[in-house]
């Protein structure tokens, strides 16, 4: 049965590129040439949020570089150094770091030149050095830094100060509506639930969990289960979701489930079964959602959408205590989730179109707190993945380990950030499809910044 | 020297040329005899052609199949040997491209299948064909069906078919096509029947009898044909009764003949009308036996009617004698009933009631009406129970009727007497309160009003706890649910449950249960106390202590480079008391000369906290020795540890000091006074607790009141929690719309997922204990009840609705799958196919029966779910629309109460609480 629903498959395919001429096909192809530089017909970002502030101190460790080596690393970070005999060793140049020992599988892909490291970049209004953060201007520094309510919100609509409806994920795909034209399901997906990066002003993400735990779904979308057999109830009910009573409240939430109903049945009228044959690992959360980013991904063009952006939540890094313990198995499980997915979007053709990033709300203290931890700060290390990364090498500009040296904010190795979210988010949006003219819409504050591409794609 | 290398190099640098040609499609798996159209694209040669070759044959042969000029590929009659290649080979004779091609085998076929004919319905078959394999799958009109494998040769399956036409059942082995196909006949089965299956047949007459396929019959006295036609004895046999059979197919089937004479019995009279316990006799010549249903007869015919009247009215004599039976109908006349009470004192609850009806002549047939509308109604020991909905409070009638005689009307009164705030009122009053209302804790309300009910349920000793939780891991949330719907400390619950939100802690970090139970059991002892109390043991709890690192938290060591955790020093000030921006007493931000919010502390006020919080460690055992480290107890607050106590000054907030030198409680006091002092602690607590009882957007005005009653309570007490909760309660703004129609487009809250279980229950006066199964509901939509994902709980309270400018934290978590969700618990507890009773697993139950009655009058039984679930102010459009619903629900009352309960339950007007 398997063999001949994939030949079915085959011809299908062939049958649908046949139905549109050669003239449409031409001119299609024009289109996406148009909007997006590599001409690919699909584009699609996956933003891996590593809540609670990932302690970037210990997943990026120079080793032996220009300006420190491991000894500066270790002194500082007192009970908290990692031995350098167990860190992963990377090259960045002439330059050597180290990754954590967890991130077997992320120094594979480094090292295979499919994923890069972006030093030190975390929320700016605009480029500060410690003199002006010292100096106490709240128009030049981003308001509630260390708080982790603020910062994820700030890192998930590039809105530093004041109050952000939208997340830049969100504006992103407002932006870009005309090449999903025609599409059935929203361009944005979150595995679970999502703050503001997902939420645009026009469009409004699907959630689309994994799976639950003895269930043989493909995904853990839900659908109505008291309609069956009563079209009274349907229709009813249909009846009551238009009914407006003149609450706001009361319509968001009508929205809510109109929209929760809509994703649900196309999305389960699709995905009946998973044509991934890529084995996730089990027992591993993240993997779970990115697998589940991956199943969505094979019915893209039955969703008849060219351009998707995924959210996925990874919890549990704010580390005050036993951090040591508690990271290990986080990293380790962000490592082999994303390789994984790496070799999904292989199976599925599209690892060239797929950027895969991890963000955070903030970094923490390089020197330990009381207990075996350490505390919110602000500048941190990521990655970027995917076939169009320029991987193997170092984005942005890797700090000095030294408290109350330049890079830090107060004594205690709070990194003040040397790149910025906004230039961030806009080297992702621009290989992405969207025109430097019209960054500005989405990155209110990018032009503070000089650079606008950090050149880690394409 | 090693020459393999440099080979290897030079083919990597021979495919670097710009020739080549690719196939299409790649790998293929075909079947014998199939065909399969390929095609070359040629690079880099400008003669486009190819000859076609498989396995380096050109154009292929019999065994690997062959390929024709064009790329037509006809795979051989058999799997060949050898895996095989389709090749193009380019003009320039070197340039070669190739793809696999997996031949499959063809498909077992099958020879026979029994029966055959199959029987409809569940069948069972047999296949026997030839070369059958372990693994081998049959599929049945196109759909896989489980296989037994048994031998080569035979297989057997099963399913389902209900029509007698024609099947096909095909075979594939494991890596093979699937086999000719073999289609068998289905048969209508099932079991013989006789028609008619009684007749009375005079002595020596016919009657014809049928049976669809019958083969033989018989009769056990007279004479039956093969055609069915029986022919009755000439003298009566004994018994006088025949019992005929059909024999066929599907097995036998009998019909009975009771014979009789020419003669029939008769009997005198054939009718009477008898009051209740009267006499009658009865004759009938040549009579051997009496009998009645329901009274009572003697051998010489003399019928007593019964004391009470049968449900029917009527009552029947028979009698029987040589020439057969007769039968006489009896009506029974029933007393005029007399309603001498109803319930206590004629009092009737507004909307469904249920109440005992006393007096004399009640029969078991006996219905009740309100108002002239029938109740459902059930009678025992000589009174009645009436069960029914009214809508309108006051003096109404209730009478009796049995068939045609009614009582004289008996006044009632609908609803509280002198009440003192509306049905409707009383019922949003608990949406706020409690865990929304239950009816009688509506009525509770109405009678004794708002302010009352307040200060009984400050005086109420607490009721609800975990002392129960004695497991480790499970359980609380089922417990909280439980207590919830159950315990009568409503207040003191909700608002325990507000401020396990703000201060927040989690199983994920704690665990196990036995501190979050300590924890839980402390919030719901302190609600009603103060919020500096509750600040300081929150501080102290062993479940704080770990949650946010103030246990074991040991002042900065120079020589080990570390500092005093900071955690709980951030989030104490950010997330329980003050915020991170200056507030005005109506939570409105103040900003500075940039426009921007000024900040309530900067991170050196948090390093300076977090020296506070030094020096405290988990309580030993009683009387036993502290220990810097030890692990989490529960044997009480933290205690002191001195030795790592930084005893430095401190800089607080507004410019306060705690001084150097000071132990570890007194420069906690210090801190915590500080705190509890500073302006922002009155807007804070306000905007939180308004936002968890009565609506997520409330004006400045409504906050500023609030924070004016927690600054100062009326002796000046500042921090009192009665006189805050007071104020959240009965300010006008939450009290304004009590009786609807004058909604604000910012109301309401949308229930959490919590609040929205428990109030679905309580509405209906339902039950639920520990065994419940919504644990798991609550964690999928984002509740999973004190296992929060961080201190920032399930969701932000300064959440933005999206598409809105509005705040609405239980949004965040209100995904657009997590309301499908919703909806499909709402349908999973209504969903009983019979039983009025809904249940959800052992743990949750509730009784539809009232609500039964009210099917057949759509808008009555509207009226009274409005009045149960949305306080009795539902708009008439939505009022309408379910009534539609109702009315168009062809599936039975039960299906239509669920529709009309489904309907509200899942609709955004209930589940924003406003």
């Amino acid at each position: 049965m398997l063999i001949r629903s994939r030949r079915e498959f085959l011809k299908d395919t062939v049958r649908s590129v046949t139905a549109l001429g050669a003239a449409g096909a031409m001119a299609r192809f024009i289109e996406m040439n148009a909007l997006a530089a590599t001409g690919s017909g699909y584009q699609a970002l996956v933003c891996v949020f590593l809540l609670g502030g990932n302690d970037g101190h210990n997943t990026v460790i120079p080793i032996a570089t220009a300006q420190q080596n491991y000894s500066q690393y270790q002194q500082y970070r007192g009970g908290l150094a990692l031995p350098q005999a167990s860190l992963l060793p990377i090259a960045n140049g002439g330059e050597t770091y180290g990754l954590h020992p967890s991130l077997v599988e992320l120094q594979a892909l480094y090292n295979q030149g499919k994923a890069a490291v972006l030093a030190n970049v975390g929320m700016l209004v605009q480029p500060i050095t410690r003199a002006q953060y010292l100096g106490n201007n709240s128009a030049i520094v981003p308001a509630s830094l260390f708080s982790h309510s603020d910062q994820s919100n700030q890192w998930q609509t590039a809105i530093p100060n004041g109050i952000a409806g939208s997340g830049w994920g969100g504006r992103i795909t407002d932006l870009l509506q005309g090449q999903n034209a025609g599409a059935i399901f929203p361009p944005i997906t979150t595995t679970g639930s999502c703050g503001l990066f997902c939420t645009g002003v026009q469009t409004f993400p699907a959630t689309v969990p994994p799976p639950y735990s003895g269930s043989t779904a493909v995904t853990g979308i839900a659908t109505l289960n008291g309609l069956s057999n009563s079209p009274a109830r349907a229709g009813g009910m249909q009846q009551l979701l238009t009914f407006d009573n003149g609450l706001q409240l009361v319509q968001a939430a009508n929205g809510v489930m109109t929209r929760g109903n809509s994703y649900a049945n196309t999305l389960t009228s699709l995905l009946t079964s998973s044509t991934l044959k890529t084995v996730f690992p089990a027992n591993n959360p993240l993997a779970g959602q990115l697998q589940t980013v991956a199943n969505v991904m094979s019915v893209r063009n039955q969703l008849g959408l060219t351009r998707q952006i995924f959210f996925c939540l990874l919890d549990g890094f704010d580390t005050h205590g036993q951090q040591l313990e508690t990271q290990q198995p986080l990293l380790q499980q962000l490592s082999q989730a994303l390789l994984a997915f790496y070799q999904a979007t292989q199976e599925l053709g599209v690892d060239q179109n797929v950027t895969t990033f991890t963000a955070s709300e903030f970094g923490r203290t390089l020197t330990p707190s009381g207990t075996d931890g350490s505390d919110h700060a602000w500048g941190n290390h990521h990655f970027i993945l995917g076939g169009g990364v320029k991987g193997g090498q170092f984005y942005g500009s890797f700090p000095l380990l030294a408290p109350g040296a330049s890079d830090d904010a107060n004594t205690r190795g709070v990194l003040i950030p040397t790149t910025a979210v906004d230039q961030y988010g806009a080297t992702l949006a621009q290989w992405f499809g969207v025109a430097p003219a019209s960054l500005p819409a989405i990155f209110p504050n990018i032009g503070n910044f000089s650079a606008t591409n950090l050149g880690f794609l394409g | 020297m090693t020459f393999p290398p440099i080979a290897i190099l030079l083919c990597a640098a021979a495919g670097a040329w710009a020739q080549s040609v690719t196939i299409s499609p790649g790998y293929t798996n075909l079947g014998v005899n199939q065909t399969l159209q390929y095609a070359a694209t040629v690079t880099g040669l400008t003669n486009k052609a190819v000859t076609w070759k498989i396995s380096g044959v050109t154009g292929g042969n019999s065994t690997l199949g062959k390929i024709t000029k064009a790329g037509l590929y006809k795979a051989p009659a058999a799997v060949p040997a050898a895996s095989t290649l389709v090749e193009a080979l380019a003009s320039d004779g070197k340039t070669m491209g190739s793809v696999y091609v997996n031949i499959e085998a063809a498909g077992p076929s099958i020879a026979s299948v029994s029966p055959n004919p199959i029987p409809t319905g569940n069948f069972t078959v047999t296949l026997t064909g030839t070369a059958f394999q372990s693994g081998a799958i049959v599929s049945f009109n196109g759909a896989n069906l489980p296989t037994t494998f048994l031998t080569a040769t035979t297989l057997k399956t099963g399913a389902y078919q209900g029509a007698a036409t024609p099947g096909v059942f095909r075979v594939e082995n494991p890596g093979t096509l699937w086999g000719a196909p073999f289609s068998v006949q289905f048969v209508q089965s099932g079991p013989q029947t006789i028609s008619p299956t009684q007749a009375t047949v005079t002595l020596g007459a016919n009657q014809q009898f049928t049976s669809s396929g019958a083969t033989s019959w018989t009769a056990t006295a007279g004479a039956i044909s093969s055609t069915g036609l029986y022919t009755a004895p000439a003298a009566m046999p004994s018994p006088n009764t025949v019992t005929v059979t059909a024999t066929g197919a599907g097995g036998s089937a009998s019909a009975t003949v009771t014979l009789q004479s020419a003669t029939p019995q008769t009997i005198s009279p054939a009718s009477v009308s008898l009051n209740l316990g009267a006499t009658q006799q009865f004759a009938s010549a040549g009579a051997t036996a009496w009998s009645a249903a329901y009274g009572t007869i003697t051998t010489a015919g003399l019928y007593t009617a019964p004391a009470t009247l049968p449900s029917s009215g009527a009552d029947s004599v028979t009698v029987t004698g040589a020439n057969g039976t007769a039968t006489a109908a009896v009506t029974l006349i029933a007393p005029t009933p007399v309603i001498t009470g109803v319930g206590a004192n004629g009092q009737l609850p507004l909307g469904i009631f249920s109440t005992t009806v006393t007096g004399t002549g009640f029969q078991p047939g006996s219905v009740g009406q309100l108002n002239g509308a029938p109740l459902a109604t059930t009678y025992s020991a000589g009174s009645l129970n009436v069960t029914g909905f009214c809508g309108q409070s006051g003096p109404a009638n209730l009478t009796v009727s049995t068939g045609s005689v009614a009582s004289q009307p008996f006044a009632v009164q609908i609803g509280v007497p002198n009440a003192q705030v509306s049905a409707a009122a009383a019922r949003r009053f608990l949406e706020q309160a409690a865990f929304g209302p239950a009816p009688v804790g509506a009525t509770h309300v109405q009678t004794i009003g708002f302010q009352p009910w307040l200060t009984e349920q400050f005086n109420m000793a607490q009721v609800s706890n975990y002392n129960i939780i004695t497991s480790g891991q499970g359980g609380m949330p089922a417990h909280f649910l439980t207590n919830a719907v159950s315990n009568s400390d409503q207040l003191r619950q909700r608002v325990a449950f507000a401020l396990s939100q703000i201060f927040v802690t989690s199983i994920q970090k704690l665990i196990w249960n036995g501190n979050m139970v300590l924890f839980q059991n402390m919030l719901l002892a302190d609600a009603f106390t103060n919020y500096r109390q509750i600040m300081a043991d929150v501080t102290l709890s062993p479940a704080m202590g770990q949650y946010l690192d103030v246990a074991n938290n040991a002042m900065a060591n120079t020589s080990a480079g570390t500092l005093a955790n900071e955690n709980y020093a951030r989030e104490m000030m950010q997330l329980f008391t003050i915020g991170t921006q200056m507030l005005n007493q109506d939570a409105s931000v103040q900003l500075d000369g940039n426009n921007l919010p000024v900040p309530t502390y900067s991170q050196f006020t948090i390093t300076e906290f977090a020296r506070v919080y030094t020096g405290w460690t988990y309580a030993p055992t009683p009387g036993g020795q502290v220990n810097w480290g030890a692990y989490i107890s529960g044997y009480g607050p933290m205690v002191p540890y001195p030795p790592q106590h930084d005893s430095g000054s401190k800089q607080l907030l507004n410019g306060s000091v705690s001084p150097a030198g000071l132990a570890p409680l007194q420069d906690l006091n210090n801190a915590l006074d500080n705190i509890f002092n500073h302006s922002n602690v009155g807007p804070f607590v306000a905007t939180q607790l308004i936002r968890h009882l009565v609506k997520s957007n409330p004006s400045p005005g409504y906050v500023f009141r609030v924070a004016a009653a927690f600054n100062s309570n009326s002796q000046g007490v500042r921090g009192d929690m009665q006189a805050t909760i007071a104020a959240v309660l009965l300010d006008a703004e939450a009290r304004a719309n009590d009786n609807g129609g004058g909604d604000l487009t910012v109301d309401g809250h949308l229930q959490e997922p919590a609040l929205f279980i428990s109030g679905m229950v309580r509405a209906f006066g339902g039950q639920m204990n520990d065994q419940n199964y919504y644990p798991s509901d609550l964690a999928v939509m984002g509740q999973d009840l004190f296992n929060s994902p961080s201190v920032f709980n399930y969701y932000s309270p300064n959440y933005q609705v999206p598409g809105t400018p509005l705040t609405g934290g239980e949004f965040e978590i209100h995904t657009p799958n997590n309301a499908i969700w919703r909806a499909n618990v709402v349908q999973n507890l209504f969903s009983q196919y019979s039983n009025p009773v809904q249940s959800y697993g052992p743990g949750t139950s509730l009784d539809l029966t009232p609500f039964l009655a009210l099917a057949s009058t759509p808008a009555t039984l509207v009226a009274a779910l409005d009045l149960t679930l949305t306080h009795g102010v539902m708009p008439a459009g939505m009022k309408s629309a379910i009534v539609s619903a109702v009315a168009a629900d062809t599936l039975g009352p039960l299906h239509q109460v669920q529709t009309a309960c489904y309907l509200i339950l899942t609709s955004s007007y209930y589940n924003v609480w406003h």
